[in-house]
């Protein structure tokens, strides 16, 4: 099995990151693939909540200590070929590499892993997200969402741009991005011109990120110009640091999902044709779509 | 910041072969983008910023949306791969106005005249004629040599309607306004006073409705 590893991340807690997970993993499984949702939230574990259940007594905790493997720790759902590993409070240090945890996961029988990653940034997170094979980025209309996100997405791209992961290369990268924000912008805006004149780094992971973009989700949607974010969003990334993200969905505000939410019901299940299923539907079909990253980033210019 | 360091089409995110409405569309939506009330600009762009922003974005909109100044710029580009070359706004403007006066037009558009042959007794006809009626009028085209068909074709006036008008078949003509615009048409293509054809004709168009 080679299972297609996803990461759905947010700059800052509760705008939705645990609620896009569950549910996009409900729709998935809905379109007839087995799907596996990791909840990888060490500091507030609640996709078991998003999903409706109690959680287990085994989490992902036991796997960060060594204590279980991964198998034993999977549990069935309600729904047909939906799967989760409940999340736990881990605070102590893990000897699982990100490389250890991708080629485990590779070896589960599912068609895809949905993680539900944690808001605090880990080295380990960062460079799991960057192993996998799709980043899914979820933002609110609201500046301290927004801000957090461009944060997240620094943090991003200085370690897919330092992949050999040095710590060394780290530092210098998260050196140039803090000088960049700080110079007076006389002429250029452009990071990726910044990084090559001025501390001799070569752009060719630029290309990468192109390649993979983040995809940038929008959730609770409430006005008509919140629409537009998720494009902004992605020209202020292109003028300001020179690569692309993916206004890959917008999902509207919806009373009923905190309804559901309060009541420990799966949205989905009892909400399945509002638009904020028809939103989620569409984004699993984009996401699943064949050769999808070679189709939609077509590269201006 | 010196715009022309820049690209006009990246500055719009258009797409080099993207039509003139495409252009236009890209303009708004990057108008609307980096006005500053929007949030996205959040800790990346400060008004200032936003507004140097918003400069450059109407500089390029201002080639980029106009076709003549687009396909000078786009020569430039082409060229500025091996040469260097002004790329500034100013520039584009001069050899737009250049190519303007040198702009000649390689034939002169033909106009076709009716052929006719002058007829001194039917010239002075039509100056005393005051009563013009559908059947003068017909008389008229006919001694100009001029087609129902190729009237219809001038005056964009269907050919049953020129027929109508010349028979004053009251019953398949529209109404009394449109009559009188037909009527200036048709008398401004046999080369007639206008105003007083159609001030006549109107009165025996009325006279045929009681």
């Amino acid at each position: 099995m080679n299972s297609q590893i996803w990461s759905v991340c947010s700059g800052k807690g509760g705008v939705g990151k645990s609620f896009v997970t569950a549910n996009l993993g409900l729709v998935m499984s809905k379109l007839g693939y087995s799907v596996l949702i990791i909840d990888a939230d060490t500091s507030g574990a609640n996709i078991h909540t998003c999903l409706g259940l109690t959680p287990p007594a085994k989490n992902w905790s036991h796997y960060l200590s060594g204590r279980e493997p991964l198998v034993n720790l999977i549990q069935s759902t309600s729904v047909p070929h939906l799967s989760y590993i409940a999340g736990g409070n881990y605070f102590g240090e893990t000897s699982v590499t990100a490389e250890n945890v991708i080629s485990d996961l590779r070896q589960l029988p599912f068609d895809y892993i949905i993680i539900d990653t944690s808001v605090s940034q880990s080295t380990m997170q960062l460079e799991l997200i960057r192993r996998g094979n799709e980043v899914l980025l979820v933002t609110a209309p609201e500046p301290s969402a927004i801000e957090k996100s461009y944060r997240w997405i620094e943090q991003y791209v200085a370690c897919e741009l330092a992949s050999d992961s040095t710590l060394e290369a780290r530092l210098k990268i998260d050196r140039a991005l803090e000088d960049f924000r700080n110079q007076p912008r006389g002429q250029l805006f452009n990071f990726r011109r910044y990084v090559k004149s001025e501390h001799g780094i070569t752009p060719d992971h630029f290309e990468k990120l192109l390649r993979k973009p983040v995809r940038l989700v929008v959730n609770g949607i409430r006005t008509p110009n919140d629409n537009n974010l998720g494009f902004s969003m992605k020209s202020v990334c292109q003028k300001f640091y020179d690569f692309l993200i993916d206004p890959v969905s917008n999902i509207e505000f919806d009373n009923a999902a905190w309804q559901s939410q309060r009541n420990k019901e799966v949205f989905l299940m009892t909400k399945p044709f509002s638009p904020i299923a028809g939103e989620l539907m569409n984004l699993a079909k984009k996401l699943t779509a064949r050769n999808f990253s070679e189709t939609n980033m077509k590269a201006v210019v | 910041m010196e715009a022309s360091s820049y690209n006009y089409y990246e500055i719009l995110e258009a797409h080099p072969h993207s039509d003139q409405l495409e252009i236009s569309r890209a303009y708004e939506k990057m108008k609307v983008t980096y006005s500053f009330d929007n949030p996205a600009l959040y800790t990346i762009f400060n008004a200032e910023e936003a507004r140097d922003l918003i400069r450059l974005i109407e500089e390029a909109y201002s080639v980029l949306g106009n076709k003549t100044l687009r396909s000078i710029y786009d020569e430039k580009i082409a060229k500025s791969l091996t040469q260097k070359v002004d790329l500034s706004v100013s520039a584009i403007q001069q050899q737009a106005l250049t190519m303007a006066q040198e702009f000649k037009p390689s034939h002169s558009v033909h106009i076709e005249k009716p052929q006719f042959v002058a007829d001194p007794e039917m010239e002075s006809a039509m100056r005393e004629q005051q009563d013009w009626s559908g059947e003068f009028l017909r008389s008229v085209r006919e001694y100009k040599q001029v087609s129902v068909e190729k009237m219809s074709e001038i005056t964009k006036i269907g050919s049953h309607y020129i027929r109508a008008i010349e028979d004053m078949d009251v019953k398949n003509l529209p109404a009394v306004v449109f009559v009188r615009g037909y009527v200036i048409q048709i008398a401004r293509t046999l080369g007639l006073d206008d105003k007083k054809v159609a001030d006549s004709y109107m009165k025996f168009y009325r006279d045929s409705l009681k």
